[in-house]
């Protein structure tokens, strides 16, 4: 099977033992690869009454398309699960180096089910898979994780994926972590891995991956690298990466402040990623087969705590820990925030988030020093936070209550539903709706709730869409982002399905080029655009199949608040104008919210029609 | 003629080796030729030293705000004494 290894790791962890299954053919031509392909593979494997922490629940971790290949920027891989944070459907996307070396390792993705009774890792090389002991990893942070595997085997190259102390005890928001900082952030696939008693993954290999046509595939790679390596967004990521968006989210009111209440804290501009060139950085890195180079090393001399050298925090976790309380932090506390969260492994966004609502539900009196241990949650204690973040990798104290999100922490305090900033349990990344109209849809509609990764609305409507899909592109406050939504949101599943970074600005012709070469098939945008869509709407009726109707498709009263000052203005998206303009597009029930019969038989998924009802 | 501050923001200070700029201008077109003409040269050798082959206008990569306040690219805002626009490049962060 040109372009993939054409098999599938199961390890059954209740056993302890490990079988190859050959890759299902049909899946792989209809999803592509990462999570949409591991989604077709998730909607046979679990139901509403599935435990999301027991040995049902499984745990699917693919890589994408061109993973491991000589394409441009292609490194992003993906797991899904049932997740424990929300009861729903859950996926989650990284870069770095651990989707290549897997496919390298001669796999197409990893299935964890069951439960191990003690502590173990994965180890595959070149097709051969172990489970060993890792007794001796238990309660280690991710980064001592992951040094100390590759000191076993004397081989720096290989790459692990690993839990930290937050998923072995069980937070909900526990992450994956690869590549020292790179994570499977959200929706709790960690703490689904901490279940399963599975410390890490650890993959390594050099194994030939079967090409269609190696001279077209070589020739296509080195065109697309090179109109990425000459790219203009390629070289403003190179310049400041993610974090120079802090600044533009001041200008614009795009980063949350004070829990959703404030325009956004200017102070942010001293750690932001222009700020992070000029004072602090004094290397780049990148992930797999990456020209562009936009990850940051930065050296802190200055401040609380020191760093020789260590990789600079992106723009979400910039803000979650920052401006969401009210937090005017200078670059030494930023970098000691990200470190920390992930030396614990788990998700820097839905974390910001819940810590922020609990200073929100302090600073209204709702919450006392009785209910938080005697920490003072007053707006900017940039001490009560740092203590607030140990809190949570141990599942300990207040912090225990923070993990759970703020769903669950406004049912416990007796506040409104709305006061709770996510959509379908899983808190809003850091692009405020307010400032872009169109992520106001992207949350409402993203499969595993609020979700920044399933269409770059915030970026078109910024005029940075790719020019080949030829997006209409409105004011950022306009209300007609139906359609512009839907086809970012197809384009980026199929981005993801293949593994190309959303960084990459690459023309489709080449991206048809390269996969076609890889696999022998013949696509095209129509083709592509038609797969991207089959997994939208595939993870939308596992959604609905594990209890998602229409009413889950509403922002919460809170962030549809006007705030006068600042970069918003005191504008607030249009949902009610726009989803039913969406809905209308992707051919969802009004109530129910399934996609319709009709729209999933079209798209090839009758089987899936049946499975949830649909009419 | 309006004395107003032109402010470089993110990746455009960086690029730019500036922040603020105080100009006499009459409209927004001036503007758009003062930014052009002073700054363009320096935004070109930069963005080649990277290995950006097409050239680059700063304005037409550029949002912008007006004391805060969302222009778009044809918008033509009478300007006066004291106004701030702020340039910002077309990108966000993920």
């Amino acid at each position: 099977m040109n372009g993939y290894q054409g098999k599938l790791l199961i390890a059954d962890l209740t056993k302890g033992m490990l079988t190859d299954e050959p890759l299902n053919e049909k899946y792989a031509r209809d999803f592509i690869g990462s999570t949409s392909l591991a989604a077709r593979y998730l909607f046979d494997m679990i139901d509403e009454k599935t435990d999301p922490l027991g040995p049902d629940n499984p745990l699917i971790l693919m890589p994408g398309l061109l993973n491991g290949t000589s394409g441009p920027s292609v490194s992003r891989w993906g797991g899904v699960t049932k997740s424990p944070y929300t009861g729903y459907y859950g996926d989650a996307n990284a870069s770095a180096w651990f989707g290549a070396q897997l496919k390298n390792a001669g796999y197409d993705g990893i299935i964890l089910k069951g439960k191990s009774a003690k502590p173990v890792y994965l180890y595959i090389k070149d097709g051969i898979a172990e489970l060993k002991d890792a007794s001796h990893l238990w309660g280690k942070d991710t980064y001592k994780t992951q040094e100390e595997i590759k000191k076993e085997y004397g081989d720096n190259r290989i790459q692990v994926a690993c839990i930290g102390p937050a998923s072995e005890n069980l937070v909900l928001c526990g992450n994956i972590v690869s590549e020292y900082g790179h994570c499977l952030g959200r929706a709790g696939l960690g703490c689904v891995t901490g279940s399963k008693k599975v410390k890490a993954i650890a993959v390594r290999g050099k194994m030939k991956l079967p090409m269609h046509d190696p001279e077209r595939f070589r020739e296509a790679t080195r065109l697309a690298m090179t109109e990425v390596k000459e790219g203009f967004l390629s070289m403003i990521m190179h310049e400041t990466g993610t974090a120079g968006w802090v600044d533009g989210a001041i200008s614009y009111g795009d980063g949350p402040t004070k829990y959703y209440t404030a325009a956004t804290l200017p102070e942010a501009t001293k750690i932001s990623g222009a700020t992070q060139v000029e004072q602090y950085q004094t290397d780049s890195t990148a992930c797999y087969s990456c020209p562009i180079r936009c990850r940051k090393i930065l050296q802190i001399k200055e401040g609380k705590y020191l760093y020789d050298r260590v990789e600079g925090p992106e723009y979400e976790t910039l803000i979650a820990w920052g401006a969401m309380m009210g937090l005017d932090v200078d670059m030494s506390t930023a970098v000691y925030f990200n470190e920390v969260c992930n030396a614990y492994g788990f998700d820097t966004i839905s974390s910001g988030a819940s810590a922020g609502y609990a200073f929100y539900l302090y600073d209204l009196g709702v919450l006392t020093e009785k209910d938080t241990g005697g920490l003072k949650l007053t707006w900017g204690n940039i001490d009560a936070a740092i203590e607030l973040v140990h809190q949570i990798g141990k599942n300990q104290g207040f912090g225990a209550i923070l993990a759970g999100g703020t769903k669950r922490m406004a049912q416990r305090y007796g506040r409104p539903i709305g006061e709770a900033v996510q959509t379908k349990g899983l808190e809003f990344p850091m692009h405020d709706p307010r400032a872009f109209h169109s992520m106001g849809l992207v949350y409402a509609t993203a499969a595993r709730g609020a979700d920044h990764n399933k269409s770059d609305g915030y970026n078109i409507d910024g005029g940075t869409g790719h020019p080949d899909l030829a997006f209409t592109i409105t004011d950022r406050w306009a209300d007609d982002k139906a359609e512009m939504v839907e086809k970012s949101q197809n384009w980026r599943a199929v981005c993801d399905s293949i593994g190309i970074c959303h960084w990459a600005i690459i023309p489709v012709s080449m991206i048809t080029d390269m996969i076609n070469a890889s696999t022998g098939w013949n696509m095209d945008l129509d083709q592509l655009l038609k797969t991207g869509e089959r997994a939208f709407q595939l993870q939308r009726a596992l959604s609905c199949k594990l209890g998602i109707t229409a009413k889950d498709d509403v922002l919460p009263e809170f962030a549809m608040r006007p705030i006068r000052e600042g970069g918003t203005e005191g504008h607030v998206p249009n949902m009610e104008k726009m989803l039913p303009e969406y809905y209308a597009l992707r051919d969802w029930d009004s109530l129910t919210g399934k996609p319709s019969k009709k729209r999933l038989e079209s798209l090839g998924m009758p089987e899936i029609a049946a499975s949830i009802g649909a009419k | 003629m309006a004395k107003i501050n032109i402010n470089f923001i993110g990746p455009l200070k960086v690029f730019l080796g500036a922040q603020t700029v105080n100009v006499d201008v009459n409209n927004i077109d001036e503007a758009r030729n003062y930014v052009e003409t002073h700054y363009g040269p320096t935004y070109e050798k930069k963005l080649k030293s990277m290995g950006v082959k097409a050239k680059q206008s700063i304005w037409d990569n550029s949002v912008f705000l007006l004391n805060g306040k969302n222009i778009r690219q044809l918008d033509r805002p009478v300007l006066k004494d004291g106004d701030k626009l702020d340039l910002m490049l077309l990108v966000a962060g993920g």
